[in-house]
């Protein structure tokens, strides 16, 4: 009989953040790797209504044997309220009540008040209201289909908790899959964040998890710092590329040149010297070269009106190309003679576009403060320009990547492709699932 | 079906069906959407359907994105109350127009009137449709009062000391007998 996973993805089709593309690569692996997949995710009414933007072309890469169980979430805190039993006080002023409860937690955990450990920790999240149902839902599904593993991805990290309160309620064991570290910043790498409740509540978890991974190496060795009693839990698995984003192999250009980034802006993306440098680099350019941004701007529908002011004018030889269907990225990638990655924070934040832009064999652009994460990933690539977000170094690099795009020989293209393909999803993932396929096989939860 | 847009203040009881569902609010897209979701569900389960709709003005127009379904021998009766609410205090301060000519006025606008504003909203909501929820009591009890979003608690709240018996949800529940 196949071993069943329960995973549980917040984020998952037809939502479009950008944790939903590990999330789809994690069920497909696990299932060439002969698992039952159950995921539990939220409802598509949340991803429309409250997040704003769906893509739902993303529904169409769950692999098809695949259970997906949609357990309703939202912000509002109706739902979670016994209206009936309200004072009149607080039925007259509802909204007040959510940021009450967030500063009492707040409070809680800023006085210098006893610790009382014999009390469950609370979590401070905003997806909290979600645990409950969720773990009901697991329950019923564990209840139809016996469950052999329980595997959390997160943010949100209520998804952590889920899995906890399931693993030991089915006495299953469970792991967690941090896309970001929870508890430590992860563009300053401060560790004390959190509430102190919620830190217990991540102590907890990472005690009673089977195996912890993390993107990068860098959050990895932060939380062996941090919880130095469960370092050997703290594994690497790297975000990767998938290979249907890659095209063909790349040639020299001859200009005008198309320099091209994709991906979901935000406002930390340091795009702003970036357009300071293009607006001087234009001119030593030939005609008609240009600038393009695939992607959603930001991941709220809200954030699209202020994100839109950051951009140029088209006129200034730049053009927004709006959203880039997953199916549509290997010829957008194709399209472009010099890839920029743009990514903000520091040895934390990798940014899953470099992958791709890695795998592309072609010259590409990070700009990130040295250091950074990111940085350190591009430097394994000759094709490579690593820079500081400032708009002189980077107009450095926009005219020298030109150049290099110029002289690009496809044999070292070939090179660098081949040499970057141990970032390919299916190579990347494949720790995770050994780890939990041996430790499963291997016995009871420590 | 019979899809009446009502003026605030002017609902008639009379036309209502014994069995009936009122829907409160929705003043924000999402909650719109979920209270657009809960008629239609309304409709299709037989039921008549009262909805207060804080987006839609007192002149009416079906919102496209989410089509009514048709079913016959239906009543739904929207009261939009979107143009009462923009009258009221906390709709003021919400708006950011009087607040623009300085940094301080701005600032002030920001941090402080704005969340009053956002604080009195539901009091606000209350406070457009009373009358019209004044007048239902007269009909016979809804089989479900449904909660559109957080602004419409209060609302609900008060809705709900008229008809005490009857299911309050943010989910379309109707008691069975």
């Amino acid at each position: 009989m196949k071993p069943h996973l329960l995973y549980i993805a917040f984020w998952y089709p037809p939502s479009r953040a950008s944790g939903v593309y590990r999330a789809i690569a994690t069920t497909k692996e696990f299932i060439d790797a002969g698992w039952d997949v159950t995921v539990v995710s939220t409802t598509t009414d949340f991803f429309e209504d409250e997040v704003g933007s769906i893509d739902a072309s993303l529904l169409a890469h769950i692999p098809e044997t695949a259970a997906v169980v949609r357990v309703p979430f939202t912000f509002g805190i109706a739902p979670v309220l016994n209206v009936r039993s309200m004072t009149r006080l607080g039925a007259n002023f509802p909204t007040l009540l959510g940021p009450i409860r967030r500063w009492s937690a707040t409070a809680r955990s800023v006085l210098p008040l006893p610790e009382d450990r014999s009390r469950p920790p609370r979590i401070m999240e905003n997806y909290v209201s979600w645990i409950e149902p969720a773990v009901e839902a697991g329950m019923q599904v564990g209840e139809r289909h016996r469950i052999d593993h329980i595997l959390a991805t997160g943010n949100p990290y209520s998804s952590f908790e889920a899995g906890r309160r399931l693993g030991e309620a089915l006495g299953t064991g469970f792991s967690i899959d941090y896309r970001d570290p929870w508890t430590i910043d992860v563009f300053t790498g401060r560790s004390d964040i959190a509430n102190r409740d919620t830190t217990r509540a991540e102590r907890r978890i990472i005690d009673e998890a089977f195996w912890c991974f993390h993107v990068n190496q860098a959050i990895a060795d932060a939380y062996q710092e941090k919880y130095p009693e469960s370092a050997e839990k703290h594994q690497v698995v790297y975000n990767g590329y998938d290979a249907e984003s890659i095209p063909g192999p790349s040639q020299s250009a001859k200009g005008p040149y198309r320099f091209g980034m994709l991906g979901t802006l935000n406002d930390r993306w340091p795009i702003a010297p970036l357009f300071e440098a293009w607006a001087t680099a234009r001119a030593q350019l030939p005609p008609g070269s240009e600038l393009v941004l695939g992607g959603h701007l930001g991941y709220f529908a809200h954030s699209q009106e202020l994100l839109q002011t950051h951009l140029p004018p088209e006129s200034e030889g730049f053009r927004y190309l709006g959203p880039i269907a997953k199916s549509d990225v290997a010829a957008f990638y194709s399209s472009l003679d010099v890839v920029i990655v743009p990514v903000p924070g520091g040895p934390m934040v990798t940014s899953g576009k470099v992958f791709e832009a890695l795998a592309l064999g072609k010259p590409f652009i990070c700009i990130q403060s040295a250091g950074g994460g990111a940085r350190a990933l591009a430097d394994e690539s000759p094709l490579a320009i690593g820079v500081e977000p400032k708009g002189e170094s980077i107009l450095g690099a926009l005219l020298q990547a030109a150049e290099m795009a110029r002289d690009l020989d496809p044999e070292e293209s070939l090179r660098v492709r081949s040499a970057m393909a141990r970032y390919e999803r299916h190579k990347s993932l494949t720790p995770m699932v050994e780890s939990i396929t041996g430790r499963r096989s291997a016995g009871s939860p420590t | 079906m019979t899809v009446t847009y009502v003026e605030p203040g002017s609902i008639d009881a009379r036309v209502i069906g014994e069995n009936w569902v009122l829907v409160l609010g929705g003043v924000t897209r999402a909650g719109n959407r979920h209270s657009r979701r809960a008629v239609i569900e309304a409709l299709d389960s037989g039921l008549d359907v009262v909805w207060f709709d804080g987006l839609e003005g007192t002149g009416g127009s079906e919102t496209p994105d989410v089509p009514m379904v048709p079913a016959d021998d239906r009543t739904l009766l929207i009261v939009g109350f979107a143009d009462t609410e923009a009258k009221s205090l906390a709709s003021r301060l919400r708006s950011p127009a009087g607040f623009q000519a300085n940094n301080a006025a701005r600032f002030i606008w920001r941090h402080v009137l704005r969340r009053v504003g956002s604080v009195l909203r539901p009091r606000a909501c209350w406070a457009a449709i009373r009358p019209d929820v004044s007048s239902l009591s007269e009909a016979a009890p809804p089989a479900a009062i449904v909660i559109g979003d957080d602004y419409s608690i209060t609302s609900a709240w008060y809705s709900g000391r008229i008809w005490r018996d009857t299911p309050l949800s943010t989910q379309l529940m109707v008691k069975s007998e």
